[in-house]
């Protein structure tokens, strides 16, 4: 029964890493970000909106909307219907309170394409290619295919776990870590020409899986470095960075999954800033690739990262800003965003790794494309995942200026000898 | 798949032009498009608005220049009485006729708006209590019952609402602070608003107990 609030409405608290994003959120900078897959038919919006309310009953803690607490922001249910909608917007555009429903998640289908835009404090990558899975799977059997449930998706009907929902900061938070009291300094930032209407220019580039990473292996490299020296020296190729001593700082997120035992669907990752100095004259790009690989060894590690989780339990802990009320956290938070966290960084490079499917499942799709929001501060970002043997490296800008994406695409043709194969949304 | 000459990548069937190079491609009609042809709104004229925010700050600073160069002649604080409601005016188009906040938000902006108006009237003319005795009180007392006439009616609306009403019903007892102060004169009227905030709480907690005490620990969770 949808339309109507009840009085049993589920409420959820925020998570840590949630807490930032009502607070920043903005046209210019949504918090909003899209998982999307590729089938291989057009898609059928009837079998979608079924699949959609399908999905949302396994998870429920998506189905809600924000309220604003005397000190806190928190999520109550939603019992309103999610009405699944064709594409008109750019990717990763501004969630408000007053549109879809109250939802703060998007079903969208344009053409072939299913996509899934969450806003972030709802879950982080891992939890929206669940998310999408079942979605997915859900559609499948809903255009009449006969999936097996073999277990590796979760499904309506399913038991729902309570780990499920669990804040997985507060769980995995060491008290005896010193926290991390590095103080990051100002990073080389990427400028540009704003679009004449203002959105977000995408540009996909797809790749075979398989080859790229036996490419980037031979290279002794991971391919989230890979992606990483290969934007890095494009950034340090731009007319721009030239006579610029501000080191280039790509913030890479990390899914704490992979280090700490948890099976929360909500945010569980924390952000690693791989710096590569400004000084030390032009590095040519296997320089550039041992920096990254450098830092990515000192910084992607459990001891660090449970120091970075310290140290973001402990400024919300401050009984100054735990007692604050939310409008002052908010004012706060926005400040101090906007002077230092957004200085700190030239670009985000999140890998979302690779999307496994079951075999039946994955058939009907072709590959799968993620796509993260653009900042003032950081108008440059890269997103990748790779999904039925295809890698999908995807830009997203709200700059014109396309000079270091073609850097980046010709360096890896250039370093590796394999060539992308292009598409964009044609903002510009 | 078609080729760019510039950069030598691949583009997709559906493209006239390099997604990097913006170069055009060989080819003719698109195969199949992969995002939809967006629709871009109108460029916002030249901000209509700020013509209004300079002639607000002309008139008020107009005023109150006057109003200093003649106060010799005429001790009263003139300004005042056309900035109060040329403030309110604002007030009441931006944050209350076009604003697209939740009625409760809508109704407690009006409410301190109107408020100060009126407060700035009585004081500038002498503060005869008129304000404080009567239309402060009667104006917060409307303010409440109708947002609590509106919470009554549905469950969403007694969610939505409840902060502002929350905050409203602590205001109540504004006036017969103001009285117990010596500020206002006249009991009936501040009795009757604090009456109204007083009989809203026990509604409240006795009428929707499970409801209200839900809302109201985490609408104070820290």
């Amino acid at each position: 029964m949808y339309g109507k609030d009840t009085a049993v409405q589920q409420v959820y608290t925020l998570d840590n890493a949630a807490k930032l994003f009502p607070a920043v959120a903005s046209r210019s900078n949504t918090s909003v970000f899209r998982i999307a897959a590729i089938m291989k038919e057009w898609v059928d919006a009837s079998a979608l909106q079924k699949a959609t309310d399908n999905a949302l009953k396994r998870y429920p803690f998506f189905a809600v909307g924000f309220r604003q607490g005397l000190f806190w922001n928190y999520m109550k249910s939603n019992s309103r219907r999610l009405l699944v909608q064709q594409e008109s917007q750019y990717p990763c555009a501004s969630m408000h309170h007053d549109d879809n429903e109250g939802f703060f998640l998007r079903v969208l289908y344009f053409g072939n394409r299913i996509a899934v835009e969450f806003f972030h404090s709802l879950t982080d990558g891992f939890g929206g290619i669940e998310f999408l899975k079942t979605l997915l799977f859900e559609y499948l059997r809903e255009c009449g295919e006969a999936l097996p449930d073999d277990g590796t998706v979760r499904l309506p009907g399913q038991k729902i776990p309570a780990c499920e929902t669990e804040d997985s900061f507060a769980k995995h938070l060491n008290p005896l870590v010193e926290p991390n009291k590095t103080k990051p300094g100002n990073a080389y930032r990427v400028r540009g020409t704003p679009y004449e209407h203002f959105g977000h220019g995408i540009i996909h580039g797809v790749y075979d899986a398989a080859q790229l990473a036996r490419l980037a292996k031979q290279r002794q490299m991971t391919l989230t470095q890979l992606f990483c020296a290969s934007l890095a020296y494009a950034v340090a190729q731009s007319p721009n960075k030239e006579d610029c001593p501000e080191p280039v700082v790509l913030s890479v997120p990390v899914n704490l999954r992979s280090f700490f035992p948890s099976g929360s669907l909500r945010n569980f990752f924390c952000i690693t800033n791989i710096n590569i100095p400004g000084e030390g004259g032009e590095r040519s790009f296997d320089e550039t690739a041992a920096e990254i690989r450098k830092e990515f060894d000192e910084k992607v590690k459990k001891d660090y990262l449970e120091s970075v989780i310290k140290e973001n339990h402990n400024v919300l802990a401050h009984p100054l800003v735990r007692f604050a009320p939310l409008f002052l956290k908010h004012a706060g938070t926005k400040f101090v965003f906007a002077k230092w966290a957004e200085k700190n960084k030239t670009a985000t490079v999140s890998n979302l790794g690779v999307i496994t499917m079951p075999e039946a499942m994955e058939k009907y799709v072709e590959r799968m494309e993620t796509v993260i929001y653009p900042t003032p501060g950081s108008p440059l970002n890269c997103c990748i995942c790779s999904a039925a043997g295809k890698l999908t490296v995807s830009f997203s800008s709200s700059i014109r200026e396309k000079d270091i994406i073609r850097c980046f695409f010709m360096t890896i043709a250039k370093e590796l000898g394999l060539c992308a194969e292009l598409y964009s949304n044609e903002w510009s | 798949m078609k080729t760019c000459k510039s950069c030598g990548m691949q583009v997709y069937g559906g493209y006239t032009a390099c997604p990097l190079c913006d170069l055009p491609l060989p080819g003719g009609a698109p195969e199949r498009k992969l995002y939809p042809a967006y629709e871009h709104p109108p460029l916002p004229k030249k901000d209509r608005q700020s013509g209004f925010v300079a002639l607000t700050i002309f008139v008020l600073a107009l005023c109150i220049s006057l109003n200093i160069a003649t106060y010799w002649a005429a001790p009263v604080v003139w300004s005042l009485i056309v900035a109060a409601p040329l403030l309110y005016a604002w007030l009441l188009i931006r944050n209350t006729i076009l604003s697209k906040q939740s009625g409760g938000a809508r109704a407690l902006l009006h409410l301190i708006g109107m408020t100060a108006m009126f407060l700035v009237f009585d004081i500038t003319s002498g503060f005869l209590g008129w304000s404080v005795n009567f239309l402060i009180p009667f104006i917060m007392l409307v303010t409440t019952i109708v947002l609590t006439v509106a919470m009554s009616r549905s469950d969403l609306k007694w969610e939505k609402h409840f902060g502002y009403t929350i905050t409203l019903i602590c205001m109540g007892f504004i006036p017969i602070l103001l009285f117990a102060f010596g500020i206002a004169t006249v009991l009936w009227t501040s009795l009757m608003c604090a009456s109204y905030s007083l009989l809203t709480i026990l509604w409240l907690y006795f009428g929707k107990t499970t409801l209200f005490r839900a809302e109201l620990a985490w609408r104070f969770y820290v």
